[in-house]
């Protein structure tokens, strides 16, 4: 679990959140341009230096003010997936996404990674010559593999067109359900909140707004419109007859369906099913085929 | 073709212009670090200290350093006190001499080199894990590898040519510290050595020649690993 607490003034703009993110939690960090989004993150990266305040991950202290305690950027192990990427110009892919595993704690798998991020081919390119939504899979493949405790996106999929964004979104879902850390996804796109993130909190010049589930943001494009969402299977319940799916609207009970638990499926649901619940039982969820994505297996 | 007098000219050169820019290049690099990336007290007299060999006559640098690295010099003197060594007439002093003369153009090449570099390159190396003396062999010092190449080949070139340091530091003697242009110069005041003269004109000229040829087809090769 990740706790923030930091107040960071620069001249007249003051920065003064708090709040909580669990493992396996995707937190959509929402807000106008200047608003401090990146100015967070930096802090928790240790990147920039709070005035005050304490930054704690899993019992591990990162920063605090009161106690002096102040860990240095290599130290954190936090995965910072920039908005611009920052590959290394001079490096291969590959020599790209090893660069962090030096530390011993990497835990992530090589081939594990490229292949989630679907990077096989390209390990031997150079950056300049990949495209801006290959490059932010690197960027995020890089992340991943130097063993971080928890994920911070900063509008990964701000420089790339809508097509490619539907590409990594789901590479970004699968993450939090195969490494299981907490994700910091810093946007100003509604559209891929409702993809992937489970709670939001928004930030006003430098003021937390709102927390909310997902369910309750009010973008009025989904009204009264389908929502399609990846979800995994995780098992069947024999009693019921119903197949249980784990999405990033909670749990999903749908009616018996064949594929075997791991698989994941592409899922339609009402919007207007979706309010504010942690799992939804219906029988108006469909459930589509899937051919672009692959099964992760068992 | 040469005589022995100007091979040896001509080998003593390459070798002063080697021990110069790989003696300096260490320091230089470190320097152009410094004036590129930190601020401090002095930094602008330091800078200038650094530019003076650029627009001080060659022979007044070279005096400089024979009042103080010279045996009767305040460092000189120590030096041959404690350690029993001195490079007052010396090839070592041609690199001294040569060294402190090339020194600006090379701190000059890396730190531009160096002011281009991304810096958020290196922020993202340390979010990867890397402390910054790995960030600077892996991140830094590869992308400011034509930079220091360039700088590298101008010290090598200035050393080649130096003159007045090195005639008035180590003064002239034949097999220790008459360079190339040394010895063009004694050719030249010698009666009947105008054609030895002019051929090691043409081999300075050559060298120069190799030495551009060389920089720029290493420079364009590192360009293309960087993806320029």
């Amino acid at each position: 679990m990740l706790h923030v607490q930091v107040c960071r003034r620069l001249g007249t703009f003051s920065l003064d959140v708090s709040f909580n993110v669990e493992a396996n939690e995707i937190l959509a960090v929402l807000g106008p341009s200047g608003s401090g989004k990146t100015t967070l993150i930096n802090l928790l990266a240790g990147l920039e230096r709070p005035d005050s305040g304490r930054i704690v991950i899993d019992n591990r202290v990162l920063f605090d003010s009161a106690g002096g305690i102040d860990v240095k950027p290599e130290a954190r192990r936090i995965g910072y997936v920039f908005q611009d990427c920052r590959l290394f110009p001079h490096m291969s892919v590959a020599s790209n996404l090893r660069y962090g595993r030096h530390r011993r704690t990497s835990n992530a798998d090589f081939d594990q990674v490229v292949a989630l991020l679907d990077l096989q081919a390209h390990l031997g390119r150079r950056p300049l010559s990949l495209s801006g939504g290959e490059k932010q899979r690197v960027a995020i493949g890089r992340a991943l593999l130097s063993g971080p405790q928890i994920l911070l996106l900063d509008e990964p999929l701000a420089s790339i067109d809508q097509q490619r964004k539907e590409e990594i979104l789901p590479f970004i879902r699968r993450l939090r359900d195969e490494f299981d850390m907490p994700i910091v996804y810093v946007t100003h796109a509604p559209d891929e909140i409702a993809k992937i993130a489970e709670r939001t909190i928004r930030i006003e010049n430098g003021r937390l707004c709102e927390h909310e589930r997902i369910g309750g943001f009010g973008v009025p494009t989904f009204a009264e419109t389908w929502m399609e969402l990846i979800a995994l299977v995780r098992g069947h319940d024999e009693e019921t007859g119903m197949t249980v799916l784990t999405s990033s609207l909670g749990r999903l009970l749908v009616p018996r369906r064949l594929e075997p638990p791991g698989t994941l499926v592409r899922v339609s649901v009402a919007a207007r099913k979706v309010d504010p619940i942690a799992s939804t039982e219906a029988d108006d969820i469909t459930i589509l085929p899937l051919p672009p994505v692959a099964s992760l297996g068992p | 073709m040469l005589t022995p007098a100007e091979t040896e000219a001509l080998l003593l050169s390459l070798r002063v212009a080697v021990w110069c820019v790989v003696s300096t290049l260490p320091l230089g690099i470190g320097v152009a670090w410094l004036l590129a990336h930190r601020n401090f007290y002095g930094k602008n007299l330091l800078n200038g200290v650094l530019h003076l060999p650029l627009v001080l006559p060659p022979v007044a640098v070279g005096y400089v350093l024979l009042l103080t690295l010279g045996r009767n010099g305040p460092v000189g003197g120590w030096l041959y006190d404690t350690f029993g060594v001195s490079v007052a007439f010396t090839w070592q002093g041609a690199v001294v001499a040569s060294a402190v003369m090339a020194f600006p153009l090379m701190v000059r090449a890396i730190r531009l080199s160096l002011e281009t570099v991304d810096r958020r390159l290196e922020a993202a190396a340390r979010t990867l894990g890397s402390g910054p003396v790995r960030i600077f062999l892996t991140v830094t010092l590869p992308l400011i590898a034509p930079g220091v190449l360039t700088g590298s080949i101008l010290a090598f070139a200035r050393s080649l040519g130096e003159f007045g340091a090195t005639i008035t530091f180590v003064s002239n003697i034949a097999g220790e510290t008459r360079t190339l242009p040394l010895a063009l110069f004694t050719l030249a005041q010698t009666p009947g050595g105008e054609s030895g003269a002019l051929r090691l004109a043409a081999i300075s000229v050559a060298l120069a020649m190799i030495a551009l040829l060389a920089s720029e087809a290493t420079a364009g090769r590192l360009r293309h690993r960087l993806g320029g």
